[in-house]
C-alpha cells in the first residue's frame, strides 16, 4: 500500500526548489522513454489508416463490396430480374452487371498484363465509392464509346500511352476441342486515372460493359457488382444472406473473402511493426531502470535516515516505484503528444525527408500516395498505458533494492 | 523508578575474515526513565554498535533489549518500524537532513511516517523548531544552513514524535566548539523539559559530565566513568 508520506517525499524529491531536485537525474530517462513512444503511436495511428485506405480502394474499384453470380444462368431476363430484386434489399446502394477477364495491353511502345473490367458507363457517375477513389489525371472517365479504354497512370507510363492513342488488348478465346485463339481488339484511350495505390492501378483497366461481354463470354466472367452503405459492418453479411435467399442458383462472395490474402498480409505487417515498436519501448525502459539505479545510489543516506525514522522496506520501494510511475506518465504524455503531431503530419514529414535526402522514403508503388491517419483514443490510451507499465516495471527492481538497503551499513560508511 | 531500557546478556560480534571480533560480551544494564546516560570509549569499542542495537538498526547475536517494556529483539519488521518511529529518536554525528526538504519539512518527516496529517505534522515540527530556536530558518533548505543549525534541525526531527528514548551518536562530533556547546546545551535542556531519556555517545569528556549516568565502554561492557 502506498502511504501518503511516500507520495510527499517522492514529489519533493523530484520537484524540490532547493536546486537539488532529482528531476534533473531522470529527465534523460523521461525524454528517452517519450521518444521511444513516438514510433509506437505513429505506427498505431497510421497502420490502420493505411490498411483501411488500401482495402477500401480494392473493394470500391476492384472486388466491389460483393460479387454475385448465377451458377446456372438461363437468360438475360433472369439476370435482370435478379438485379431488380437485389436493388430492393435494404442497405444496397448500387447494383450493376459487369464482366471481368485477363489480357495483355500492348501498344507501339510496350505491353503489360492487365485485368479488364467491362463496367456500365454510369458506375463512375452514380457510385460514390467508385468515383471517390478514382482521380482522373488525363482525359475523362468516359465509356460512352464502344472502344473506350480507361487505364491507370502506371499503365499509361508502361505503354507510353496518351489520351487518344490506340491500344490493343490481347485476349484468349477458348473453343472446346480447338486450340486457344488469341484475339486482338483495338481500343482508344479515353481516360487516365489513379486510385492512389499503384499496385492496384497497374492491374486494372476499364472498358464498356457491352465490349466486355463480347470479349469475355464465358459464364465465370459475368458478374453482378453490389455496393452497400456500410461494408465494414455486419450489414455486409446480412445483405449477402438476403441475396443468397433470392434464388437457389445465386453465388455471393463478399469483399473480405475476395481480398482475404491482402487483408491478412497487411494485418501481419501491422502486427510485426507494432511488435518492433514495443521492443523499442522495452529498450527505453532499460534506460529508466539505469536512471533509477543511479538515483537509488545517490539517495542511500536519505533511505537510511528514513528507515531510522520508521519507514519500512515497502515504504522506501514505494517512493521509487512512484518515481518510476512519474517517469512513465510524463513520458507517455509527452511521447503521445509528439506521436500524434508526427502522425498527423506524417505525409509532410515523409515529403520533407525525401526532399532533404533526395530520396523516396516510401515507394508509392507499394504504399498509398498519401498516408491516411486514423486517430483512435483507444489505441492512444493503450500505447500510453503500455509506456507507463514498462516504466513501473523498469523501476520495480531498483525500488526493491532501495527497500533492502541496510541503514547501519550506510551510517557506518559515513 | 521504572526502567526505560533493560539490556540482558547482550552479545554482538562481527566476522573479520576468519577472525570473530566480540564487540559486546554478555552485557547486562538498565536505564531508569528520564535519565541521561553518556557513553564514552575508544573508537571501535562498540559504542555505536550498542546504540544501533538499541535503535533496532542492528541485531544482537543473543540477549534481550527491552525498551519501555517491549522486547525489541522479538519484534517483527513491522513492529521494529513502529518502534523506531514512535518510541525512539535518533541524532547522528552527521545531520542526514534531506536536502530537497526545508528545515520544517525535515522535522515533519517522522511525523508523516507515523501517518499524521501534514497540518498536524507541520504544527508539531514548528513547535520543535521553536524549542531549538530555528523558527526563523524553517523555510531554509539544508544547503543554506550552518553546521550547527543543521544539527539543531536534526535534534528537532528526532523529537517530533515525542519519543521516550533519544539516541545520540556523537551529535557534536562534526561541530566547532561554539556550535558544539550550543547543540549540547539545547539537547540536554530539551530532553529534561520533555522528560525524555537520553543515551549519548561522545568522545568529549566535558559533554560526558552532563550525564546522570556516565559510563565507559571497555572490552564489550560498561564500566563507570
Amino acid at each position: 500500500m502506498i502511504r501518503p508520506f511516500t507520495l510527499f517525499y517522492a514529489f519533493k524529491t523530484l520537484f524540490s526548489r532547493s536546486g537539488s531536485g532529482a528531476f534533473r537525474h531522470i529527465r534523460g530517462a523521461v525524454l528517452g522513454a517519450a521518444i521511444s513512444i513516438i514510433p509506437l503511436v505513429v505506427v498505431l495511428e497510421i497502420a490502420d489508416g493505411m490498411m483501411q485506405g488500401i482495402v477500401d480502394r480494392y473493394m470500391e474499384i476492384s472486388s466491389f463490396h460483393m460479387q454475385v453470380s448465377l451458377t446456372e444462368p438461363d437468360t438475360v431476363a433472369q439476370e435482370d430480374e435478379l438485379l431488380d430484386r437485389i436493388r430492393n434489399i435494404d442497405g444496397v446502394t448500387y447494383v450493376f452487371p459487369y464482366t471481368q477477364g485477363g489480357g495483355i495491353l500492348y501498344g507501339e511502345n510496350g505491353r503489360t498484363g492487365i485485368t479488364v473490367r467491362g463496367i456500365p458507363d454510369s458506375l463512375f457517375k452514380e457510385d460514390e465509392g467508385f468515383s471517390h477513389y478514382i482521380t482522373v489525371k488525363e482525359g475523362e472517365f468516359d465509356l460512352s464509346e464502344p472502344d473506350s479504354l480507361i487505364i491507370s497512370t502506371e499503365t499509361a507510363q508502361r505503354l507510353k500511352a496518351h489520351i487518344g492513342d490506340e491500344i490493343k488488348l490481347l485476349t484468349a478465346k477458348v473453343i472446346p476441342g480447338r486450340p486457344m485463339l488469341l484475339r486482338p481488339t483495338r481500343f482508344k484511350v479515353k481516360g487516365i486515372y489513379s486510385s492512389g495505390y499503384q499496385e492496384l492501378d497497374m492491374l486494372s483497366a476499364f472498358i464498356t460493359q457491352q465490349y466486355g461481354e463480347r470479349l469475355f463470354k464465358d459464364d465465370s466472367s459475368r458478374m453482378i457488382g453490389v455496393k452497400i452503405s456500410n461494408p465494414h459492418t455486419g450489414e455486409l453479411f446480412d445483405v449477402a444472406d438476403q441475396i443468397r435467399y433470392l434464388s437457389d442458383g445465386v453465388r455471393v462472395v463478399t469483399w473480405d473473402v475476395l481480398n482475404d490474402s491482402l487483408v491478412a498480409s497487411l494485418d501481419t505487417t501491422k502486427k510485426f511493426l507494432v511488435f518492433i515498436m514495443i521492443l523499442i519501448l522495452g529498450v527505453a525502459s532499460v534506460n529508466i531502470s539505469s536512471s533509477m539505479i543511479m538515483m537509488v545510489i545517490s539517495k542511500r543516506q536519505d533511505i537510511a535516515l528514513l528507515k531510522s525514522a520508521g519507514a519500512s522496506d515497502s515504504d522506501i520501494s514505494s517512493i521509487f516505484v512512484l518515481t518510476g510511475l512519474f517517469i512513465g506518465v510524463s513520458a507517455a504524455a509527452l511521447g503521445t503528444a509528439l506521436g500524434i503531431a508526427a502522425a498527423i503530419n506524417i505525409n509532410e514529414i515523409i515529403d520533407f525527408i525525401g526532399a532533404v535526402l533526395h530520396f523516396d522514403l516510401f515507394d508509392s508503388d507499394y504504399y498509398l500516395e498519401k498516408i491516411p491517419v486514423d486517430l483512435s483514443l483507444y489505441k492512444l490510451s493503450a500505447a500510453a498505458a503500455l509506456a507507463v507499465l514498462f516504466a513501473v516495471v523498469a523501476s520495480w527492481l531498483p525500488a526493491r533494492r532501495a527497500g533492502r538497503i541496510n541503514p547501519v551499513e550506510i551510517f557506518r560508511k559515513h | 523508578m521504572m526502567d526505560i531500557l533493560e539490556v540482558k546478556n547482550l552479545c554482538k560480534s562481527y566476522k573479520n575474515g576468519d577472525e570473530k571480533l566480540e564487540i559486546i560480551k554478555g552485557m547486562d544494564f538498565s536505564l531508569p526513565v528520564g535519565k541521561r546516560m553518556v557513553i564514552t570509549g575508544e573508537s571501535g569499542c562498540g559504542k555505536s554498535t550498542f546504540l544501533n542495537m538499541v535503535g533496532s538498526l542492528d541485531q544482537p547475536d543473543s540477549g534481550q533489549i527491552i525498551v519501555d517494556g517491549t522486547d525489541i529483539t522479538a519484534l517483527d519488521s513491522a513492529g521494529l518500524c513502529q518502534y523506531r518511529n514512535h518510541t525512539i529518536g535518533f541524532v547522528f554525528q552527521f545531520h542526514y537532513l534531506l536536502k530537497e526538504l526545508t528545515a520544517l519539512e525535515n522535522v515533519m518527516i517522522p511525523a508523516l511516517v507515523a501517518g499524521l496529517s501534514r497540518r498536524i505534522a507541520s504544527s508539531r515540527a514548528a513547535e520543535l523548531l521553536e524549542q531549538v530556536k530555528m523558527t526563523h530558518r524553517k523555510d531554509f533548505y539544508p544547503s543554506r544552513l550552518s553546521g550547527g543549525e543543521r544539527q539543531r534541525i536534526a535534534v528537532a526531527r528526532a523529537l517530533v514524535n515525542n519519543p521516550v528514548l533519544l539516541l545520540a551518536d556523537e551529535p557534536t562530533g562534526n561541530l566547532d566548539q561554539d556550535n558544539s556547546r550550543l547543540v549540547e546545551n539545547l539537547l540536554f535542556q530539551i530532553v529534561e523539559k520533555l522528560n525524555t531519556s537520553l543515551i549519548l555517545v561522545t568522545h568529549d569528556l566535558r559533554i560526558a559530565s552532563h550525564g546522570d549516568i556516565k559510563v565507559r565502554m571497555e572490552k564489550g561492557s560498561f564500566v563507570p566513568l
